[in-house]
């Protein structure tokens, strides 16, 4: 998070729009967050007030949330264009709108009612691959792609592989979420009607398919961006001649 | 509002103290340790099993609780935390890729879980469970040794009456066919025996019945129904050939019974978690048809005729 506040404003060309609210976001997501992870043990026989911390904490943290993005939507808007002609800005701004996702789902799934189905299944799975590649892997690409050349003095070797590892990794984990969700609610809905894990496991066998697919996607996504991180840190400086 | 370091630090100190209580201190010092009542201590093999488990990664797939949702194996007994004391680390599991194991202690027999262990299609065969042969005989057997003994004094419980009921099965198995059947015959509710398939043989349900044949039998008693399914070598008392039964006054009941009940002390698991009426009358009935050759389905004595049934296709 700290990266998107130190590139979107650099990248868009206009300040943050409310030190304040970024202020707001940074203690409320410090008081909340600790306590939330017991909401994986909801259906376990844990301390029941221990349960129901985790899950006021899991809805609390709409709030810091809500703040860092209203403050980066603010600090960008109108200047999106301008965002996207950086290539470390862009896997950013993707960056933030799996943050947005994944921050809806969250406290949605904490809630037990939602777990009767969707605990123990793909969903969950589905669900951590777009908080840590989603949001925490696109930023911090992003805030990789935006630094080195900062850093090292040596451009970027190709922006266009960087868009390339962009789409491959857009485009997997887009249908890795989706075929996950469906199969965790397969799973979760079958498990409650009575049917045992065995008996569903047939079902579940074409959306490991797609997942292994986008799962393809997502490896040779990270390839390339080796492979262009490699050739921009040994290639010649800015204002140096090729060789 | 300003970050100054001030406010950082003792505004840090503030909430750090704050989840240290809520998240540490309190858990632990309100944490109750009491044994639930079928807790007991694990063996020396027993432990050295779950390290097994452990390091094999068992508990990516299998969660270790059981919920009061859930139909599941071990679902008669839902997890209450006293159950948990000895859990260093606790295995209870974030997902499940195969059956919660919480109370699997006893659920089978040694064999079953040995053909299991080694070729898991083999006794379950659309299991996506990978084969764990590599480990070689001894940590197997002490794998298995943790595995029945998970549900403490329930699963104990289980494995002896497993235990005693093998024996009787092996005893009726070597004393030949005939008198195996008898046994098997004789431990059928008389009701159930007296009882034919109330629902007449179509294609259609030969073909359900088929394709749970296929998910569920077709590893122990193969495909043409002889017992010699790749999971034979491994059970003893082995598979059934249903061949056998033929001509000896095997009635749709019975083969409802079984599939339903299950041969506790023989690898033959009871199917009633898994299969519902319908799936249960129609696999009896494709095993009666297509391997015993001899079918009392639809025959007197019989109630009225379920609503489906017609008349001019229906009956066989």
């Amino acid at each position: 998070m700290g990266l998107a506040y130190y590139v979107v404003p650099i990248a868009s060309g206009a300040p943050l729009f409310s030190h304040a609210l970024s202020l707001v976001g940074f203690w409320t997501i410090l008081m909340f967050y600790p306590h939330i992870g017991t909401h994986h043990l909801l259906q376990t026989p844990a301390p029941t007030w221990l349960k129901m911390i985790a899950i006021t904490g899991s809805i609390g943290m709409l709030i810091p949330v809500t703040t860092v993005l209203v403050n980066l939507w603010l600090s960008m808007k109108g200047r999106l264009g301008h965002l996207h002609e950086e290539v470390g800005a862009k896997f950013i701004f993707a960056g933030l709108v799996w943050y947005l996702l994944v921050c809806l789902q969250g406290p949605f799934q904490s809630l037990p009612s939602v777990q009767r189905v969707t605990h123990l299944t793909n969903w969950v799975v589905a669900h951590s691959h777009i908080a840590v590649l989603g949001f925490s892997g696109f930023i911090g690409l992003g805030g990789m792609y935006f630094l080195l050349p900062r850093i090292t003095g040596r451009p970027l070797y190709s922006r266009k592989l960087a868009d390339v590892q962009y789409w491959l990794l857009l485009t997997g984990l887009t249908g890795f979420f989706a075929v996950l969700t469906m199969a965790g609610l397969i799973q979760g809905s079958g498990w409650l009607s009575g049917n045992v894990v065995y008996r569903m496991l047939p079902e579940l066998h074409v959306y490991w398919v797609w997942r292994a697919g986008f799962g393809v996607l997502i490896s040779a996504g990270a390839a390339i961006g080796v492979y262009n991180v490699v050739r921009s840190l040994y290639g010649s400086k800015l204002g140096e001649d090729r060789p | 509002m300003n970050m100054t370091p001030r406010l950082l630090l003792f505004g840090g100190i503030i909430i750090f103290s704050v989840i240290l209580l809520i998240v540490v201190v309190l858990p632990w010092s309100t944490i109750s340790e009491k044994p639930s009542d079928i807790f007991r201590p694990r063996s020396a093999l027993e432990a050295k099993g779950r390290e097994i488990y452990v390091a094999n990664g068992c508990t990516y797939c299998h969660t270790q609780f059981v919920r009061n949702i859930d139909w599941d194996l071990g679902a008669e007994r839902i997890a209450r935390s006293g159950d948990y004391v000895a859990e260093q680390p606790h295995l209870l599991g974030s997902e499940r890729t195969g059956p919660d194991l919480s109370q699997e202690g006893g659920e089978h027999p040694d064999d079953w879980h040995l053909a299991h262990y080694i070729d898991p299609r083999s006794v379950r065969p659309e299991s996506i469970m990978p084969s764990f042969a590599y480990l070689g005989p001894e940590k197997i057997r002490a794998l298995m040794a943790y595995k029945q003994s998970l549900g403490f004094k329930e699963a104990d419980f289980r494995v002896n009456r497993q235990r005693e009921w093998k024996n009787k099965a092996i005893a009726a198995y070597d004393a030949g066919p005939e008198k195996n059947v008898g046994w098997i015959h004789s431990m059928v509710p008389e009701p159930w025996r007296a009882l034919p398939n109330p629902y007449p043989v179509t294609s259609a349900s030969l073909t359900r019945g088929h394709r749970i044949y296929q998910s569920h039998c077709i590893g122990c008693h193969g495909p043409i129904g002889d017992g010699m399914g790749v999971a034979q070598p491994y059970l003893y008392p082995p598979p059934l050939n249903f061949s056998i039964l033929r001509g000896r006054g095997i009635s749709g009941g019975t083969l409802y019974y079984q599939i339903m009940n299950g041969i506790t002390g023989t690898a033959m698991p009871y199917f009633k978690r898994e299969l519902e009426s319908e799936k249960i009358w129609d696999v009896g009935s494709y095993v009666a048809v297509t391997f015993i050759g001899q079918s009392d389905a639809h025959e007197a004595p019989r109630g009225i005729d379920a609503a489906y049934i017609s008349g001019a296709g229906g009956r066989k």
